[in-house]
């Protein structure tokens, strides 16, 4: 083809510059597409580029220890493994089920979905056998992870377990609750005991751990990593020692005991009897475990020192002595005869020593515990003055001690009968009442409670289990009930009714009465005995303890202190439907532990006196 | 062999920018591809640059109207070996798209490209009037119209599509009454959705499903779109650098070395980058619109824009379809992605465009 020179090229070249102008406005508008995703719509962006190779794996932070006065640990923690998901793969899943044995109960579909947000439970506590073969194939494994988790352990087991309560995975209510705010999903929370109570100090914070993962899921490192804050630990007032010596004076036995200082209130001893292991929470709970403890006849898991409420029995007598004193119904010389029985209201109420103790004074009575004495004070002291007193010493209301669930007993009155039963108060029940049977019920420790009370001669203190904080790396959190210890108050009874109280108390364990079982050598206990009546009328009251079916025989009190002078613990006993009543079958214990205490006490005064002396020399 | 002034007038600048924008590609090409699999692959790029290189000086150095006097052998040659590859043709990746030579592979279609805008140049250079008669518009678009079935049916729908773009681009330069313009927009009107109902396989129909409403499936068929997307916009103003970013270094970004290889330079560069990048194209396809503009004669204006066309439109639907704007499609972006054929296309389409600039001048 031949050369054109002589074309006219205007058209092509108009329609030349048309194109030119669409190609440039095209590629201008491209330039607006790339502002408006980059640098319009660019934080979105980069968080989901974010989202998509960020997996935060939490941390879970370390409990504060719990430690006795002594120091002895009775919470720590232990390390331990968990197998998550992090990622919404099945073909993982099904990987893991072949390399380690999952729980049946495992909910596949949940852990796929759950993954999806951060790192899913699939298997906990597993053994080392199981994290090193995981380990081995984490390559073929994407998004399985194997997180660090400090497992609660109580190396005491049960010896404090009501005391210490434990621990247990949040629950779905407790996720929203102000109580756990900062606990996160899979988190161990206290939810018993000093455990709960104090569980906002003892949490600690969270760490997490941001790793970098690939698109097929596979972990290519660690972004950053914010460490976990210990919990705050604490230091309680209990004696270990004094458990161990109750633990093996009750045996198989049910019951409770309390010990306190009733200069301060400090909790010395307080156990209840069946007692359970607290590390069963701790870790992934089967659940024929868990049934059994929950449906256990014996209810170990109830906390008998603040939650069992029972007939104080004679115990109730101080209560008694203390109205009519003050009332001025008697002096502490009035003299009254006892024959065995009383005829009151057209019925017969009967002594403990069915051939009676003759005349007693009030001391006697109290210390012999003469019903037919607090049986003749009846008709002269309206129930009203009796509940008011009772009330005085701390019964019918909670102690407010730092342990979650305590109940408060009961001080009956009309009011309280019309309330509850919708019948007027007879004049017979106030004669049950004044020997500490028929409505009335307390707890161990009102008891431990009340003995303080008489000892100091009126001072009443709140019983607090928190000693102090121990020092932390980091600004302490303020243990939050610890802060607001109620203060302490006075009873303001007359001096002559302490002293008539605690001659009673100390001729019970020491002359003539029903506590010789409680005397530790070189010391003066004081203390008063109760049985509280099960099986109240029939045949079967005539029985023998040993004839009688278990559930029938009635509980034993001691409730004291010691020494007599200055006293530094009061204590009280409750057996549950033991043989003998309080005399043969509560005071021995605490005798036992009462001897554990003084005895603990001059070992810890030779130690200084020896310390003194080195550091003089 | 070349006239002095033929020297003086070989396009520099474009050369230039062709190669720029070819080694910030080799650069993004090692950055999408060190940590997989085939660390090499930028190696082989180099080469395929070279050779491109080459191929581009060595058809500058012919007349384009000699090249075009055999535009005919060309455009038939290449007319039976599409016939050849849909009757006989071997398989890979799924398609028929692939002619296994001695020493590798090469696909037929991008050489039917530059075939049939030779051949469609010749023919409408001949168009004396200011606009083409309806036989002139039928005659040429058949000529468009059989390769690109033939390579429709291998399927690969997207090279058959920038035939007719191109084609369609080079009309409407030649001219068309309005009337026919008319028909053309209503057989497009009418061809769209009967192709939608008889001509698109599934996964292609899965395709634009999935860009109307990537969210529909994330993990499946919307998946390339929407990381693609993710990896634009987390670029914000500068990127996160250079090796360093994470949808493509972790790979969740698809093919981020083909066809997905912008979404990397916005990633890692940003938009700087990106600007600067569309800029470049931008430049190089003015330079090329003046080429066209100044060529002495129709023939040189029809092959100018012809190639030009071709790289437009892939160039802005590779743009288009990273920055999520249409549906995603196998184009490769023309220079920058991993690829010999594309790469070599390209730089024989160039080397036509400088071979129509330095031959500006009539003797």
């Amino acid at each position: 083809m031949g050369l054109n020179i002589y074309e006219d090229l205007r058209p092509l070249r108009r329609r030349l510059a048309g194109f030119r102008f669409v190609i440039i406005v095209v590629f201008g508008m491209l330039v607006l597409r790339f502002w408006q995703l980059q640098i319009a719509r660019g934080t979105t962006y980069q968080l989901q580029a974010r989202a998509n190779h960020v997996r935060p794996i939490p941390e879970s932070a370390p409990r504060g220890l719990v430690l006795d006065r002594t120091g002895r640990i009775i919470a720590e923690n232990r390390p331990s493994f968990n197998l998550t998901l992090s990622e919404d793969r099945s073909a993982t899943l099904e990987a893991l089920e072949r390399l380690v044995p999952l729980p049946e109960d495992v909910d596949r579909d949940a852990v796929l979905r759950l993954a999806r947000l951060g790192p899913a439970l699939v298997k906990e506590d597993i053994g080392i056998d199981d994290v090193s073969r995981v380990q081995a194939r984490q390559l073929e494994l994407p998004g399985a992870h194997i997180q660090f988790v400090p497992r609660r352990y109580y190396p005491m087991s049960g010896l404090s377990a009501h005391v210490v309560g434990h621990v247990g995975q949040l629950s779905e209510e407790q996720l929203e609750a102000a109580e756990f705010a900062g606990a996160e999903q899979y988190d161990y929370v206290g939810q018993a005991g000093i455990e709960r109570i104090y569980n906002a100090a003892l949490m600690g914070e969270n760490g997490v751990q941001n790793i970098m993962v690939n698109s097929v899921g596979r972990r290519e490192g660690v972004l950053e990593q914010i460490l976990p804050v210990w919990g705050e630990s604490v230091q309680l007032s209990i004696d270990l020692s004094l458990h161990e010596v109750a633990q093996e004076e009750f045996g198989e036995r049910a019951g409770a005991i309390v010990a306190l200082d009733p200069r301060n209130g400090q909790v010395l001893a307080l156990a209840s009897f069946p007692a359970y292991d607290p590390n069963s929470f701790s870790g992934s709970f089967d659940h024929e475990q868990w049934s059994d403890l929950m449906n256990d006849e014996r209810h170990p898991l109830s906390n008998r020192a603040i939650q069992g409420r029972y007939a104080p029995g004679s115990v109730f007598k101080l209560v008694m002595a203390t109205a009519a004193l003050e009332e001025g119904i008697i002096t502490a010389e009035t003299e009254m005869s006892c024959s065995g029985s009383v005829r009151l209201y057209g019925n017969v109420f009967h002594c403990a020593r069915a051939s009676g103790h003759g005349s007693v004074d009030l001391v006697e009575a109290i210390a012999q515990s003469c019903n037919s004495y607090f049986f003749r004070l009846a008709p002269k002291l309206p129930i009203e003055t009796i509940a008011r007193y009772a009330r005085l010493f701390g019964l019918g209301k909670a102690t407010e001690i730092d342990l979650p669930h305590e109940v408060s007993g009961l001080v009956p009155d009309p009011d309280w009968k019309r309330r509850a039963r919708n019948e007027p108060w007879y004049a017979g029940e106030t004669v049950s009442v004044a020997v500490g049977q028929g409505a009335v019920l307390v707890t161990a420790v009102q008891m431990a409670q009340l003995a303080g009370a008489v000892s100091t001669g009126g001072e009443i203190h709140h019983p607090r289990l928190f000693l102090r904080q121990l020092p932390s790396a980091s600004p302490p959190e303020p243990f939050p009930l610890a802060r607001h210890v109620p203060a302490a108050r006075r009873l303001g009874l007359r001096p002559e009714t302490y002293r008539v109280l605690q001659e009673g108390m100390f001729q019970a364990v020491n002359g003539v009465g029903t506590a010789g079982r409680a005397r530790v050598a070189g010391v003066a206990v004081s203390g008063k005995t109760g049985t509280s009546q099960v099986a109240a009328r029939g045949r079967i009251a005539q029985t023998r303890d040993e004839d009688r079916p278990e559930e029938l025989r009635n509980h034993a009190w001691f409730v004291g202190y010691a020494p007599r002078e200055n006293p530094e613990i009061a204590i009280a006993v409750l057996v549950e439907h033991a043989i003998g009543g309080g005399g043969r079958a509560a005071a021995p214990i605490a005798k036992a532990v009462l001897e554990r205490h003084f005895e603990n006490r001059r070992l810890r005064e030779r130690d200084h006196a020896r310390k003194t002396a080195v550091a003089i020399h | 062999m070349l006239e002095r002034r033929q020297w003086r007038s070989i396009d520099w600048l474009t050369i230039l920018g062709l190669a720029v924008v070819s080694a910030f590609g080799l650069l993004v090409i090692y950055s999408a591809s060190h940590a997989g699999p085939t660390p090499d692959l930028y190696k082989a790029q180099i080469a395929r640059l070279a050779i491109g290189l080459a191929l581009l000086a060595a058809i500058m150095l012919v007349d384009y109207h000699t090249i075009v006097d055999r535009a005919e052998i060309l455009y038939f040659a290449t007319v039976g070996l599409l016939v050849y590859l849909v009757v006989f043709g071997g398989l890979r990746a799924g398609t028929n798209r692939w002619l296994e030579l001695g020493i590798g592979t090469f696909q037929p279609g991008e050489v039917a490209k530059i075939a049939v805008v030779l051949f469609l140049a010749k023919y409408l250079a001949m168009v004396r009037k200011d606009r083409m008669t309806t036989a002139e518009v039928l005659t040429t678009a058949s000529f468009a119209a059989v390769p690109a079935l033939l390579i429709a049916l291998q399927p690969d729908l997207g090279t058959a599509a920038t035939i007719g773009v191109v084609y369609g681009s080079m009309a409407l330069l030649c001219g068309l009454r309005p009337k026919l313009l008319a028909y053309a927009m209503l057989f497009l009107v009418v061809a769209l959705p009967l192709s939608w109902q008889f001509g698109l396989r599934d996964y292609q129909k899965e395709r634009v499903y999935s860009f109307l409403d990537p969210a529909r499936d994330p993990q499946g068929a919307g998946y390339q779109s929407i990381q693609s997307t993710i990896a634009v916009g987390s670029g914000g103003m500068t990127g996160s650098g250079w090796l360093s970013g994470t949808q493509s270094q972790l790979q969740f970004l698809p093919t981020p070395h083909t066809d997905f290889i912008f979404a990397v330079v916005a990633e890692e560069f940003g938009f700087v980058g990106v600007a600067t990048v569309i800029l470049l194209y931008l430049m190089i396809t003015l330079r090329a619109l003046e080429t066209a503009r100044r060529a002495r004669d129709r023939l040189g204006t029809y092959v100018v824009f012809g190639v030009l066309s071709m790289f437009v439109f892939q160039t802005l639907y590779n743009l288009s379809m990273v920055a999520g704007l249409v549906p995603i499609k196998g184009f490769p972006l023309p220079l920058m992605s991993y690829g010999g054929s594309s790469m070599l296309a390209t730089m024989l389409g160039f080397g036509l465009i400088l071979n129509v600039r330095m031959r500006r001048f009539v003797n």
